[in-house]
C-alpha cells in the first residue's frame, strides 16, 4: 500500500529532516536578534514619528487662525458697503467690501472694477491691501476687496495657497457680473481687472486662466510655483515637506504640486500682465518674477510688464515706493482697461 | 520495458518529495511570520485612508472645524491602530522565532530574523526616500 509506505518514509525523513544546527548560529542568534529588534524599534519609531509629525504639521498649517478685520475704507474717507458672496463650485461664504471708485468730479463709479486679493495670513484690512484699495478707489477704480476662505471674516477653510482659493476669485467675478451689487445706481462693471499680492497674486493668475472676464492683472510678489517656495521658506522642515504635502493631500484633497501659476500665465495672453516684486524678497525668491514673466511672454501677443523694486522685501514694494507704486499701477490699469465711461461721470 | 522500481528507490523519491514539501512549508512559515507585520501595517494604513475618505465625504458640508476635529480623530485612531498591530505582530514574530530556535529549527529562525530586518527596512523606506528626495 502506498499510504503506509508514505507514512513510513515520512517517519524516516522526519528523522533525517531535522535542521542541522551549527554551533556558531546558536551563539550568533541572540546578537542577531537584538540587532534586528533594535532595527525594528528604530524604524517603527522613526516612521510613526514622521507620520505623526507630518499629519500634525499639515493640520496646523491648514488651520491658521483668521486675522481679524480691524479697519475699514471709512478710515480713508471712502464710501463702501459690506458684501457677501459665494465662491464658485464649492460655495464657501466670503465677505468683503465694495468700494466705488471716485471720479475727479467727485462722482462714484463702478465702471472699471478691480478685484483686490490679499495673501496668506492676511485679509482685506491689511495696511497694504486697504492702502492699495483706497488709493485705486481715489483714482476712479471701484474695488471689490474680500477675505479669502479661512481668512478675515470669510468662512473657515483650509489654506491651500491658491488651489481652492482660485474659486473665491471666480466667485468674486460671478458676484460682479450677476450678484446683488450694493450700489445699483452705478450699474454693473464694464470691465474687470485684478490686483493681488503674494498668494493673492498667484491665485488671481490661476483663476484668470479659467475666467476671461479678468481683463488685466497686477501681480505683486506672486510665486511661480508654491512647492519651491515652501522648500526655500523653511516654515516646514525640508525632510518633513514630502510627508506634510502628502498629508495635506490625503486630509484635505489639496495638491500643492498643482499650484503652479507659471504653467498657466502664457494662456492669459493677450491680456496685459504687470509683475512687481522686490529684489530683497525674503519669502518668495525674486527669481519667481523672471520665471513668471518669461513664461507669460511665450503667449501669443503677450503684454507683459515687469518692475523689480530695488531693496524691497516681500510685498513691501508699495511701502517702499509709495505714490510711484500707485502711479504705475494706475497707469497700467488705465491703459489695459481704458478710461472710465460711466454716465455717472 | 522499464524495470519495476524497487521499494528502496520509491522510499527515497518519496522522502525527497517530502523534504521538498517540508522545505516549502518552512519557507511559507517564515514568509508568513516575516510578512505579517508588513501586511497588518499596510492593512491598517489602507483602513485609515478609507476612514479619512469617509470622514471627508460625510463632512463635506459641515463646518471646517467639525471636519478638522473628525479628521484628527480618524488620523489618531489610524496611527494608534497601526502602532498596535505592528507591535503585536512583531512580538508574535519574535516569540515564534525564539520557539523555532529553542526547538532546534535554526534555519527557520535565522531566515525569519533576517526577514524581520527586511521588514524594518521596508517600514523605514518612505522616511529614507523623504530624506534623499527632499
Amino acid at each position: 500500500m502506498l499510504i503506509p509506505g508514505f507514512l513510513q518514509s515520512e517517519k524516516k525523513s522526519a528523522q533525517v529532516a531535522p535542521t542541522v544546527v551549527l554551533p556558531r548560529s546558536r551563539h550568533m542568534a541572540p546578537r542577531q536578534r537584538r540587532f534586528i529588534v533594535i532595527l525594528l524599534i528604530l524604524s517603527a519609531v522613526l516612521m510613526f514619528g514622521y507620520s505623526a509629525i507630518s499629519l500634525y504639521t499639515a493640520m496646523i498649517v491648514e488651520s491658521q487662525p483668521a486675522v481679524p478685520v480691524t479697519q475699514t475704507p471709512a478710515a480713508f474717507g471712502l464710501h463702501y458697503r459690506d458684501v457677501t458672496f459665494s465662491s464658485r463650485i464649492d460655495h464657501v461664504r466670503l465677505r468683503g467690501w465694495f468700494i466705488p471708485g471716485v471720479l475727479p468730479n467727485g462722482h462714484l463709479t463702478a465702471n472699471r472694477t478691480l478685484i483686490v486679493v490679499h495673501g496668506t495670513g492676511s485679509n482685506r484690512a491689511s495696511p497694504l491691501v486697504l492702502g492699495v484699495s483706497a488709493a485705486l478707489a481715489r483714482k476712479g477704480f471701484a474695488v471689490l476687496a474680500f477675505d479669502m476662505r479661512g481668512m478675515g471674516q470669510s468662512d473657515p477653510a483650509p489654506l491651500s495657497e491658491g488651489y481652492f482659493e482660485q474659486r473665491d476669485v471666480l466667485g468674486a467675478v460671478d458676484f460682479l457680473r450677476s450678484g446683488a451689487l450694493p450700489y445699483p445706481a452705478l450699474g454693473r462693471p464694464r470691465i474687470i481687472g485684478a490686483w493681488g499680492d503674494s498668494m493673492g497674486a498667484a491665485t488671481i493668475l490661476l483663476a484668470a486662466s479659467h475666467e476671461p472676464a479678468i481683463r488685466a492683472i497686477v501681480s505683486d510678489s506672486g510665486f511661480a510655483a508654491i512647492v519651491p517656495v515652501l522648500q526655500s521658506d523653511h516654515t516646514i522642515s525640508g525632510i518633513f515637506l514630502p510627508g506634510v504635502l502628502l498629508a495635506v493631500r490625503l486630509l484635505y484633497g489639496i495638491n500643492y504640486a498643482a499650484v503652479r501659476p507659471v504653467d498657466v500665465v502664457a494662456r492669459l495672453a493677450p491680456r496685459p500682465l504687470f509683475f512687481i516684486q522686490g529684489t530683497a524678497d525674503s519669502v518668495v525668491p525674486p527669481a519667481n518674477l523672471s520665471l513668471l514673466a518669461k513664461a507669460a511672454e511665450t503667449g501669443p501677443h503677450a503684454h507683459v510688464q515687469v518692475w523689480q523694486v530695488k531693496g524691497a522685501d516681500h510685498v513691501a514694494s508699495f511701502q517702499v515706493m509709495g505714490a510711484i507704486y500707485i502711479q504705475r499701477v494706475v497707469a497700467f490699469f488705465t491703459q489695459a482697461l481704458g478710461p472710465d465711461t460711466s454716465t455717472a461721470a | 520495458m522499464s524495470q519495476p522500481l524497487s521499494e528502496h528507490s520509491i522510499a527515497q523519491s518519496t522522502a525527497r518529495r517530502y523534504r521538498f514539501m517540508l522545505a516549502c512549508q518552512h519557507l511559507w512559515h517564515v514568509l508568513a511570520i516575516v510578512l505579517l507585520p508588513l501586511l497588518l501595517l499596510t492593512g491598517s494604513g489602507v483602513g485609515t485612508l478609507g476612514l479619512i475618505v469617509l470622514v471627508r465625504t460625510w463632512t463635506a458640508s459641515d463646518a471646517f472645524f467639525v471636519r478638522q476635529m473628525l479628521l484628527l480623530l480618524a488620523v489618531t485612531l489610524g496611527l494608534l491602530l497601526a502602532v498596535l498591530t505592528y507591535t503585536v505582530s512583531i512580538v508574535f514574530a519574535l516569540r515564534k522565532i525564539r520557539a523555532w530556535h529553542e526547538s532546534n529549527q535554526a534555519g527557520k529562525a535565522h531566515g525569519a530574523t533576517w526577514g524581520l530586518g527586511f521588514t524594518a527596512l521596508m517600514v523605514a523606506l518612505p522616511l529614507l526616500l523623504a530624506l534623499f528626495l527632499h
